[in-house]
């Protein structure tokens, strides 16, 4: 499977009718979250309305974990299997990943101020999430500071798999210490905790980011292949003067 | 949008959230525009 897709023109076929899907997907999973999450859904019985935050702080939270865990998994299927698309898809998931983590910590700071009585706290679960936007602020960093593209993708997919050590961390803080962040209420081995009328737009809204985030690593993908296609065309045409040297 | 003493949190934080979407969809598609057209450029360019 991994193979089928090393292919770029394969690859692009494949963007071409999964994009517009995603894109789609995003439109209508959003506005139906947006409107039964502001509108519909109840008030917090504890939180009251503040918890309406919740639409758009928990899918930012998730696609921050979501896309590093998708960075470090094409990190090292590009490592074991030399797949000549992995480390392009794991950089552009980069900055997608980045402002979802920045969108889950300023979100989670407004919710915090209401509901705990101050913007930030040095809390496991917030300072854990805040360790992740400074990883992929390295990992994006890496790419731009190493002029050498092989070398840059072996140190950037070397820090991926490293900065994979902080996911479980941030999932299990409000498990292993003591925290004033709630704990899971929806991935729980007794099931959700949530309300249906709460638990619905939840889901449409982690199911409209996760899409919105496929859409732009397809787009991200699509345009570093032009990139690179032009590019081999400038390195070709460079190249045939000294090819017609040769032969004379 | 009325949401009591709430309000001012829920619209700072679903503004940030549109915003800062959106922001990423125009850069995005910015950038995949300029590859497309570099692209396009470099083709006419060699033909």
């Amino acid at each position: 499977m991994w193979s089928r897709f090393s292919n770029p023109a394969k690859f692009e076929g494949l963007a071409r009718v999964a994009a517009p899907v995603a894109m789609g997907v995003f439109a209508v999973c959003a506005a139906y979250g947006l409107v039964a999450g502001l509108f519909f859904a109840p008030a917090e019985q504890y939180q009251g309305e503040s918890a309406r935050i919740m639409y758009v702080h928990v899918p930012a939270a998730w696609m921050a974990m979501a896309a590093y865990s998708f960075i470090a998994l094409m990190s090292l299927v590009a490592f074991v299997w030399r797949h000549s698309l992995a480390d392009m898809a794991a950089r552009s998931a980069a900055t997608p990943g980045a402002v979802f983590t920045a969108l889950a910590l300023f979100t989670g700071a407004v919710w915090g101020k209401p509901t705990w009585g101050a913007f930030w706290v040095w809390d496991a679960r917030l300072t854990s999430m805040l360790l992740l936007l400074f990883v992929y602020f390295g990992y994006m960093a890496v790419w731009q500071a190493v002029p050498e593209q092989a070398r840059a993708a072996r140190f950037a997919r070397i820090l991926a798999l490293v900065g994979f050590i902080n996911i479980p961390i941030i999932k299990f803080s409000v498990e292993w210490w003591n925290s004033l962040h709630q704990p899971a209420s929806i991935i729980r081995a007794d099931g959700p905790t949530i309300d249906p009328s709460m638990l619905w737009p939840l889901l449409a809204m982690i199911t409209a980011y996760t899409a919105l985030f496929t859409w732009l690593v397809f787009l991200g993908m699509r345009a570093d292949l032009a990139r690179q296609r032009a590019e081999k065309r400038v390195a070709r045409k460079a190249s045939r003067p000294v090819a017609a040297v040769t032969q004379a | 949008m009325d949401f009591g003493s709430h309000t001012p949190y829920i619209v700072v934080a679903y503004g940030a959230s549109i915003v800062a979407l959106a922001g990423l969809i125009a850069m995005r598609l910015r950038r995949f525009k300029a590859a497309q057209r570099g692209e396009s450029e470099n083709r006419e360019a060699g033909d």
